[in-house]
C-alpha cells in the first residue's frame, strides 16, 4: 500500500502534457480576446495599476513614500480656511524640506524624502537589492531611477527583472502626483490640541476619496509655529478588501537648502544609462592573444564533449602570458557596466552566452580538481598540484577584472576556493609549510573578495 | 510578485504577459480539470474558457492570493457547471448526438493521455464529487483548505475530513 504522501505526490504530479499546436490555437483565441478588451482596459488602467502595486509589500513601501511626498506637494498648493492651518501650509510651501517616511508594517524601513518646490522629489527607497533613489519631477512628468551599487541609471521603466517592482512604482510616479489629492480649501477638520513629540500640537484631518481608495491625512503641527511634527496617512480601499497603506512621516526639517543637482533628471557622473547599447558596439575591436584563443578553444572542446583534449590544453596553458579574449567571448570581456548599458535583446544574448560559459567553466574545473584528488590519493603529489594549480589559474582569470560581471567573478571565486582548499590539503599532507601559508593567504584574499561582492550586491 | 507584474502588464494589453500566464499554469489547470471531469474534451474546454473569461475580466481583476489558486477555483466552478450540464444531456439522451465544442474546434488532442493519467483519474472518478474536488484543488490547484472551505461553503474541518476520506479511498485503488 502506498503511504499517504506518495499518493499525494502521485496525484500532484499526474503526467500530463499539452500539444504545442493547440496551445498556439488557444493563445490565438486569447490574443483576440485581449485585443478586443484593450480599449476597455486602458480606461481603468491607472486605478488598477495603483491597486496592483499596493498589494506588493516592497512596492507598497516605495509607493507609499511617493504618495506621501505627493500629498505634501498638494498640501503646499492649498490655502487653509483657518489661520492655524494656513500657517501649517505656509511652512510646507517653503522652497525645500526633508522628512522621514515610516510605513506602518513590521520590517518596514525608513524612507528619507526630500521635496524641492515646485513639484520635485527625491526618495531614497530601499527597494530590492540595496539603495535606490527615485527622482521625480511632477511638473515635467519625468523621472529617473538610480541603482547606486551598480551605478546604473534607468529612464525607461523596467517591466521585467529584479527592478520591475521599482519600475511599476515609476509608472505611477510619472503621472502627475499633484492631481492625486485635489483637496479644496477649507476641507480640513480641526482636531484640537494635544502633546505630540513633546510639543503642544494642533491637529487637522483631511479626508478624500480618490479612485479606489479613501485617504485620511492627519497633520499634527506645532500649535504656536505651525511647523509640521507628525503626519499620519491611511489609504483604505473602497471595495472593502483588506489592502491598505498606512504610514507616518516625521522629522521635518523646513527651509533646507537642497542642492538642485540632487533633483536632476540626468544621470550623475559615473552612472551608466541602461538599455542604450548593442553588444557589437561594446565588444568591437577587442584584441585577442594566443593564450586567450587557447582558453576559448579548450572551453569549446569541453562543450563539445572532448574532455580529454580540453584538460590537456588547460594543463599546457601558460597563465603568465598576456591573456586577452576575442570580441565574442562575452563571458571574459564584458564588465558589469557594459552589461547594464545593453539593450534588452542584447542583454538576453549576452546572458545566454555568459551562463553557458559559466556552466562549462564550473564543470571543467571540478573535473580537473577531481583528477588532482585522484592523483593525490595515488600519492602523485606533483601531478595533483599541477591539476589544482590549473584550476586555480582558471579561476583567477575570471576574478582579475574588478569591473568584470559579478556573476563571472563569483564563478571565479568559487573555482579559486575549490582549488585552494585542495592545495591547502595537499601542502599539509606533504608538509610544505611555505606553500601552505601562501595558499592560506590566497584563500583569505579570495574570501575577502567574495565579501566585497556580497556587500556590493546587497548595497551595504 | 511575478504574477502581479504579469497581471499589471496584461491590463496594459501585453501579449507576452498573457502568454506567460497561460504557459505557466495551463498544465496544472488541465490536470485539475481532467481530475474533476474525467472527460478529456470537457477538461480542455473548461481550461480554455477559464482563460478566456480571465482575459475578458482582467480589467476588474484584483489579485489578493495566488493567481494559480484563483484560476484553479475558476476551473472548479466551471467543472461543476460542466458536470451539471452533462447530467442534463444524459437525462435528455443527447450524449453522442453532437460532437463536443472541443472536437469541432480542435480535432487534435490537447492532452496526451498516458496509462498513469488514466489510472489516477479513473481512481479519482470513484470518489464522491466533493471529495474529488477537495483532493484536486488541494493537490493539483495548490489551494489551501481554508480557500477550499470558502469555495465549497463548508467548514475547514469538513474540507479536511473530505480530503482524508478521499485519500483513504484512493489508497487501496492506487496501490
Amino acid at each position: 500500500m502506498r503511504p499517504a504522501d506518495n499518493i499525494e505526490k502521485l496525484i500532484s504530479n499526474v503526467p500530463i502534457d499539452s500539444n504545442s499546436d493547440v496551445d498556439e490555437a488557444v493563445l490565438k483565441d486569447l490574443f483576440e480576446e485581449l485585443d478586443s478588451s484593450k480599449a476597455k482596459y486602458r480606461t481603468t488602467q491607472q486605478a488598477c495599476t495603483w491597486r496592483t502595486i499596493m498589494t506588493g509589500r516592497i512596492a507598497k513601501l516605495a509607493v507609499a513614500a511617493v504618495f506621501v511626498a505627493g500629498v505634501i506637494i498638494v498640501l503646499s498648493q492649498l490655502g487653509g480656511s483657518k489661520v492655524a492651518f494656513a500657517k501649517v501650509l505656509e511652512h510646507i510651501r517653503t522652497s525645500g524640506y526633508t522628512f522621514d517616511v515610516k510605513p506602518k508594517y513590521r520590517g518596514a524601513q525608513i524612507i528619507p524624502a526630500m521635496v524641492l518646490r515646485p513639484g520635485r522629489m527625491r526618495l531614497e527607497a530601499p527597494v530590492g537589492l540595496g539603495r535606490i533613489s527615485f527622482i521625480i519631477d511632477t511638473t515635467k512628468n519625468e523621472s529617473l531611477m538610480l541603482i547606486h551599487q551598480f551605478k546604473a541609471a534607468i529612464v525607461k521603466i523596467p517591466e521585467t527583472g529584479s527592478h520591475a517592482e521599482a519600475g511599476l512604482l515609476f509608472t505611477l510616479c510619472t503621472k502627475p502626483i499633484e492631481n492625486l489629492w485635489n483637496l479644496k480649501d477649507g476641507t480640513e477638520e480641526d482636531l484640537g490640541v494635544k502633546v505630540v513629540d513633546g510639543q503642544k500640537a494642533r491637529g487637522f484631518r483631511i479626508s478624500r476619496e480618490y479612485e479606489d481608495f479613501k485617504y485620511d491625512v492627519v497633520i499634527w503641527a506645532n500649535a504656536r509655529t505651525g511647523v509640521p511634527i507628525l503626519v499620519e496617512i491611511t489609504g483604505n480601499p473602497l471595495d472593502g478588501s483588506s489592502e491598505s497603506a498606512e504610514f507616518v512621516f516625521d522629522n521635518f526639517e523646513l527651509d533646507v537648502e537642497l542642492d538642485e543637482s540632487l533633483f536632476r533628471l540626468n544621470p550623475p557622473a559615473g552612472y551608466t544609462l541602461t538599455n542604450q547599447k548593442e553588444l557589437d558596439e561594446l565588444t568591437r575591436g577587442t584584441p585577442k592573444t594566443q593564450t586567450g584563443e587557447r582558453i576559448e578553444k579548450l572551453l569549446a572542446l569541453w562543450s563539445e564533449g572532448n574532455k580529454q583534449d580540453s584538460v590537456e590544453l588547460l594543463l599546457g596553458t601558460d597563465f603568465s602570458a598576456d591573456i586577452q579574449f576575442g570580441p565574442k567571448a562575452y563571458f571574459f570581456i564584458l564588465t558589469e557596466m557594459d552589461y547594464i548599458a545593453l539593450k534588452d535583446a542584447d542583454k538576453n544574448r549576452a546572458w545566454e552566452d555568459v551562463s553557458a560559459t559559466a556552466k562549462t567553466v564550473r564543470e571543467l574545473t571540478r573535473h580537473v580538481v577531481d583528477l588532482g584528488k585522484n592523483a593525490a590519493e595515488e600519492k602523485d603529489y606533483d601531478k595533483a598540484e599541477q591539476y589544482f594549480e590549473a584550476a586555480l589559474q582558471c579561476g583567477k582569470i575570471l576574478t582579475r577584472n574588478p569591473e568584470g560581471m559579478l556573476i563571472v567573478r563569483l564563478v571565479g571565486i568559487a573555482v579559486e576556493k575549490l582549488a585552494l582548499n585542495e592545495l591547502i590539503s595537499l601542502y599539509a599532507t606533504i608538509n610544505n609549510r611555505e606553500k601552505l601559508k601562501a595558499a592560506k593567504d590566497q584563500l583569505q584574499a579570495v574570501e575577502a573578495q567574495a565579501q566585497e561582492i556580497k556587500s556590493k550586491v546587497s548595497g551595504k | 510578485m511575478e504574477d502581479k507584474i504579469l497581471i499589471w502588464k496584461l491590463k496594459r494589453g501585453d501579449r507576452n504577459a498573457l502568454r506567460r500566464i497561460y504557459e505557466k499554469y495551463r498544465i496544472d489547470l488541465l490536470r485539475l480539470a481532467t481530475a474533476l471531469l474525467n472527460r478529456n474534451n470537457d477538461a480542455e474546454d473548461v481550461v480554455h474558457d477559464v482563460f478566456i473569461n480571465f482575459v475578458r475580466s482582467a480589467d476588474q481583476f484584483h489579485l489578493t492570493g495566488s493567481l494559480k489558486g484563483y484560476l484553479a477555483t475558476c476551473v472548479a466552478n466551471m467543472a461543476r457547471n460542466a458536470n451539471l450540464a452533462s447530467q442534463k444531456c444524459q437525462t435528455a439522451g443527447l450524449n453522442g448526438v453532437e460532437p463536443t465544442a472541443s472536437q469541432r474546434r480542435r480535432p487534435d488532442q490537447w492532452i496526451m493521455r498516458t496509462e498513469e493519467l488514466r489510472r489516477i483519474n479513473d481512481a479519482l472518478a470513484q470518489l464522491p464529487y466533493e471529495q474529488r474536488e477537495v483532493v484536486g484543488l488541494h493537490l493539483q490547484g495548490g489551494l489551501k483548505f481554508r480557500e477550499i472551505a470558502r469555495l465549497q461553503g463548508v467548514s475547514i474541518k469538513t474540507v479536511q475530513s473530505r480530503y482524508r476520506y478521499g485519500l483513504d479511498k484512493l489508497r487501496p485503488i492506487l496501490r
